[in-house]
């Protein structure tokens, strides 16, 4: 493995140049950053897995037009949220009543594994995951964005292109959605 | 009613603790995998793009083809000087003597 005090800058230079094996610890690097906002988008599982490598091979294919106008971490997650939105859209027009009814098998069959914490915070999982599950795409992205990757508004609005009164909207009404389904967890 | 403050304080760490969000391990072997693979479709899509091209130029070119073998035929002269088409009407081939014969003959026939 590379050494992990190259900085980023020497390793964007080396992959431009070919070098795979930098580009490979930029993704071990990174790859932290994008599974958070592509799980927290899309939720865990097969399909995050195939987006996140998606993030990566489209920051591979852009690697000469990157000069670091944004930081490397605000640009990945950048593409994983236009990745992701795209993945909604897929998921909307394709998603077949077949792979519902395996996620239903699966989790079931889980619930019968495990000690009681496992099964309560299984149970936690899927309360948000049900809740997050419920907003629209674009206020999904603003709650990824600033709950989950902690990012500021302003650093929201960048990543969304959008204005920071659009981040603030949006993210007031995710919150109200979500209020209702979250309550049995915010009384706990 | 909750503020919007409020609600983020209180929602923030529940949806961030709910769940561990990390790839399965090995996520960067399977990214370099891709990315390896897809270095060679472009080929790939080239030969689908030619044959493509192949198959919408395939029929033009056989037109052509024909079109131009017609007129090479048409051009030919057999041995009397009479062309492919001539000769395989029947014609007589087309000589001074046979102008005149044709000439007299219509003479003839106005004379009647």
């Amino acid at each position: 493995m590379m050494n992990d005090r190259i900085p980023d800058e020497d390793l964007l230079e080396r992959a431009r140049e070919g070098d795979q094996a930098a580009f490979r610890t930029l993704v071990e690097r990174y790859e932290h950053v994008v599974a958070a906002t592509v799980i927290g988008m899309l939720g865990p599982g097969a399909e995050a897995d195939d987006v996140g490598q998606e993030t990566f091979i489209s920051f591979y294919t852009a690697l000469k037009k990157f000069r670091g106008e944004a930081s490397l971490k605000t640009y990945l997650t950048r593409i994983a949220i236009n990745q992701s939105l795209n993945a909604l859209k897929r998921r909307k027009r394709f998603r077949s009543r077949h792979v519902e009814g395996e996620l239903i098998e699966t989790i079931e069959l889980d619930a019968g594994e495990g000690s009681a914490d496992r099964a309560e915070s299984r149970e936690v999982r899927e309360v948000v995951r049900s809740a997050i599950d419920r907003l629209a795409p674009k206020q999904r992205a603003v709650v990824t964005l600033r709950l989950i990757d902690g990012y500021s508004t302003r650093e929201t609005a960048e990543i969304l292109g959008v204005p920071e009164g659009t981040v603030l909207s949006r993210l007031s009404r995710a919150l109200k959605r979500l209020q209702p389904h979250l309550q049995p967890l915010m009384e706990a | 009613m909750m503020r919007d403050r409020d609600l983020l304080d209180t929602l923030g760490p529940i949806i961030r603790d709910a769940e561990d969000r990390r790839f399965e391990p090995g996520f960067s072997g399977r990214v370099m995998e891709r990315i390896r693979a897809e270095a060679e479709v472009p080929v790939i899509v080239l030969s689908r793009a030619l044959g493509r091209q192949f198959l919408r130029l395939a029929p033009i070119a056989a037109a052509v083809l024909v079109a131009l073998s017609a007129y090479s035929l048409l051009g030919l002269r057999t041995s009397s000087g009479q062309s492919m088409l001539e000769t395989a009407l029947g014609l007589e081939p087309l000589t001074v003597e046979t102008a005149y014969a044709l000439d007299q003959s219509l003479y003839a026939a106005d004379d009647e």
